[in-house]
């Protein structure tokens, strides 16, 4: 009896028979449908139709304090008003009625608040400097509070003396670069979040889902005194979280493609594994922490704390002995590789290393701890 | 019973249950690691106390673009075309390539010399490298004419991890070039960076997206326990207390922890060398609305709950979409309901700016009213809630 319970067969049905009780309950589950799939088709919209908003809020205004007053200044003066590429705004002391040392004043008063984002002097000497020396300098005063606005009015300004040198034919000793960014086709805003977005969703959702897995499965206990192995209830479980899975890395890429053109240069394969990997290794960091919660709302938060610090380690604390080891990092950067460079999943194979480790480590965890530690179920 | 009476007996039971609720929330070990652990070690991350956090707007020294153990270094691929002369004395290509060699030694960047673009092409397209420049010929014949000297840089965009701190490294680089050999250009810019402080410039220039996003997302995801968590609470039900009593001592206990973590986020930042232009005072209260406006969604969604896994969901739920609408929607109509936008343009105008609060009195409105109405909403929706008893 002992042995056909032990037989490859019997455990193969078993682990089958588990898989299908937990997709009958997962598919049940109304809230776990909308978290894998309905989130990340609204998220991806969201994306692909919408725009950075946050560098459209302030308007770029620059103040031009001319105490030269040549006709040099007025050129320079001009090619700011009349021949700047961007969009901004740009204003002289006639424009508010005031003497340059006035409107100096004025400037420096107003730079802090909203009306002002950037003043340029143009020094006595302006045209002197110019036409005997070649060069003058270029006193610029730029607020930094709203740094976005504070870049644009930046490259406004180094656009605007740009032109006015190619207009005006003066030149003197400098270096100047246009860089050039490459790949050359423009990369839109989805396109741009797409690798570390998927990683994102996918990691998000299935490791929420699976925080439940454990914790939330009521009649787990009378399970385990059927002849039903605790490993093979943990095989279980991450294979109908797999499946689910599957569906849902399918569903994204599908939308990227089709839905909002993202173009992979890989094959739908490569990336659907790459992705897949993934998804496994948060299946089983769920797990574990379902394993390890005594309620569903710790295990949740438990999967809260995690993923906040994971972000902020991947996206801006950035510590290389740490950040190496999370499978946001590791996905993000295979999935640029794959999907954008063109490379093969054998040339990833270091990130997938690293997601497979650390997959290892914590199936492991969740062996161990559900076999020997977990104190409800011994 | 006279209504002084009423009232005078309705407030000390308030007392009482803000006190049950203080005591509860103070033996939660997870409420308060998000209420105060997390949040102070996110003032810690931007305070630069654990390192570097992106790039220094200051930053023009060997010394301070080298990151150290928390920055990743930046490939650049260097190909030196350069066969022209003309300037007494140095050869300008080489001087520029042992800038870029010194760089190399303290720490800013790893740099592969080649011959070939099309060899530096293939590296850029496989992510080996991040950038590369070449010095094209003509180039030190061109300065030394008093003519600029166009270098090629290209950038790979796919790695934006790296983007930024690439092209800072070659900005410095070529400023450091530029100052030593005295080529200023037609205009030598002398550019002031106005209005940040000298000390804790990470902390001010993140302020308007930091502090709301933190402190709604502690509030409301601690509050959001607060009734669908709270099981003895069906029980008050047999006491004199009322239902309003009871969300208003949620609400003020949770506004008690929210305000101790806003002076302990304050004096932290402060004491990492954060200034602002506006009062503190003003900087406190946009914090307290802010705080209170993320107490009173979290209550909301409580009320709404069946279950405290549910209440967890609806919070991510409603906070990834805040996130998202922030950063992606462009109608500030639609923005101004959500109180991290809000909070964002008041830290930005009054406490950065140092603009008076009645310019930004709108946002002010908007989060009030949604104080009012969350509030009046969690009551009315847990108050036709049956007592399970």
């Amino acid at each position: 009896m002992s042995q056909e319970i032990r037989s490859l067969k019997e455990r193969r049905k078993r682990i089958f028979g588990l898989v299908r009780k937990e997709l009958d309950t997962l598919v049940k589950d109304k809230i776990s449908m909308f978290i894998l799939f309905i989130i990340p088709v609204i998220i991806i919209a969201i994306i692909g139709f919408g725009e950075i908003s946050l560098e459209t809020f302030g308007s770029v205004n620059i103040w031009i304090i001319d105490y030269d007053e040549s006709d040099k200044s007025q050129e320079f003066i001009d090619t700011f008003k009349y021949n700047t590429t961007t969009d901004v705004s740009v204003k002289t002391k006639e424009d508010f009625n005031m003497t340059a040392k006035e409107f100096e004043e004025y400037a420096l008063e107003k730079l802090p608040t909203e009306d002002l984002s950037a003043y340029i002097v143009l020094v006595q000497n302006f045209s002197q400097n110019l036409n005997v020396n070649g060069k003058t300098e270029l006193p610029i005063y730029i607020d930094y509070i709203d740094f976005i606005t504070a870049f644009v009015a930046q490259a406004s300004i180094i656009d605007g003396t740009v032109n006015y040198q190619l207009a005006n034919l003066q030149f003197e000793s400098d270096i100047f670069y246009f860089p050039v960014m490459k790949p050359q086709e423009s990369l839109n805003l989805l396109s741009s979040a797409t690798p570390f977005l998927t990683g994102i969703i996918i990691f998000a959702c299935m490791n929420l889902i699976t925080t439940q897995a454990i914790v939330g499965d009521k009649p787990l206990k009378r399970l385990l005194t059927t002849p039903t192995f605790r490993f093979e209830v943990i095989i279980g479980k991450i294979l109908a979280y797999t499946i689910i899975a599957i569906f849902q890395i399918v569903l994204i890429l599908v939308i990227l493609e089709i839905g909002f053109g993202v173009q992979f240069r890989c094959l739908f394969i490569e990336i659907f594994l790459m992705l897949l990997l993934l998804a496994v290794n948060s299946v089983v960091i769920g797990i574990f922490f379902s394993s390890i919660s005594s309620s569903r709302l710790q295990s949740s938060q438990l999967f809260l704390f995690f993923f906040i610090m994971m972000l902020l380690i991947t996206q801006i604390v950035r510590i290389p002995g740490i950040v190496n080891f999370l499978p946001l990092e590791q996905s993000r950067a295979a999935f640029t590789d794959l999907a954008f460079r063109g490379k093969s999943l054998i040339e990833v194979w270091p990130n997938l290393l690293n997601i497979t480790l650390v997959t290892l480590v914590f199936f492991a965890i969740n062996i161990i701890y559900f076999q020997y530690i977990k104190k409800e179920f011994i | 019973m006279g209504m002084l009476e009423k009232l005078k007996k309705a407030l000390y039971r308030i007392y009482g249950l803000y006190f049950k609720e203080i005591r509860v929330l103070l033996k939660d070990k997870f409420a308060m690691l998000i209420i105060f652990a997390l949040p102070v070690f996110l003032v810690l991350v931007l305070g630069e106390v654990f390192g570097g956090v992106g790039g220094d707007v200051e930053s023009t020294s060997v010394e301070s673009i080298a990151g150290g153990d928390t920055m990743e270094i930046p490939k650049i691929g260097l190909i030196d075309l350069d066969l022209s002369e003309g300037f007494p004395n140095l050869d300008l290509s080489s001087v520029f390539v042992n800038k870029c060699k010194l760089y190399e030694s303290s720490g800013a960047l790893t740099i592969v010399e080649s011959n070939n673009q099309t060899e530096l092409d293939t590296l850029l397209g496989t992510g080996v490298l991040n950038g590369y420049l070449i010095i094209p010929d003509m180039f030190e014949y061109n300065l030394s004419i008093h003519f600029p000297a166009i270098i090629i840089v290209t950038l790979d965009i796919l790695d934006q991890t790296l983007l930024e701190s690439t092209q800072s490294v070659i900005d410095t680089i070529i400023e450091d070039f530029k100052e030593e050999n005295n080529f200023t250009g037609v205009f030598n810019y002398e550019i002031t960076r106005a209005n940040i402080p000298e000390t804790g410039q990470t902390l001010f220039l993140g302020a308007p997206i930091f502090f709301p996003m933190v402190l709604f997302a502690s509030a409301a995801l601690t509050s959001a326990q607060l009734i669908v968590s709270d099981i003895p609470k069906d029980r008050m039900s047999l006491t004199p207390a009322n239902k309003f009593e009871i969300t208003l001592g949620k609400l003020l206990a949770m506004q008690t922890l929210m305000t101790l973590l806003i002076v302990l986020m304050l004096v932290l930042s402060f004491f990492l060398g954060m200034t602002v232009r506006g009062s503190v005072l003003d900087f406190f209260w946009i914090l307290f609305v802010i705080a209170l406006s993320g107490v009173t969604f979290g209550l909301f969604v409580s009320a709404i709950a069946r279950v405290p896994l549910e209440a967890l969901q609806f919070f991510i739920f409603a906070f990834i979409f805040q996130i998202i609408g922030v950063l992606f929607v462009q109608d500030e109509n639609i923005l101004r309901f959500l109180p991290m936008f809000d909070g964002y343009k008041i830290v930005i105008s009054v406490v950065l700016r140092g603009q008076s609060p009645l310019s930004v009195s709108i946002y002010y409105i908007y989060l009030y009213v949604e104080f009012f109405l969350l509030f009046v909403g969690a009551y009315l929706i847990y108050n036709r809630k049956r007592a399970l008893l």
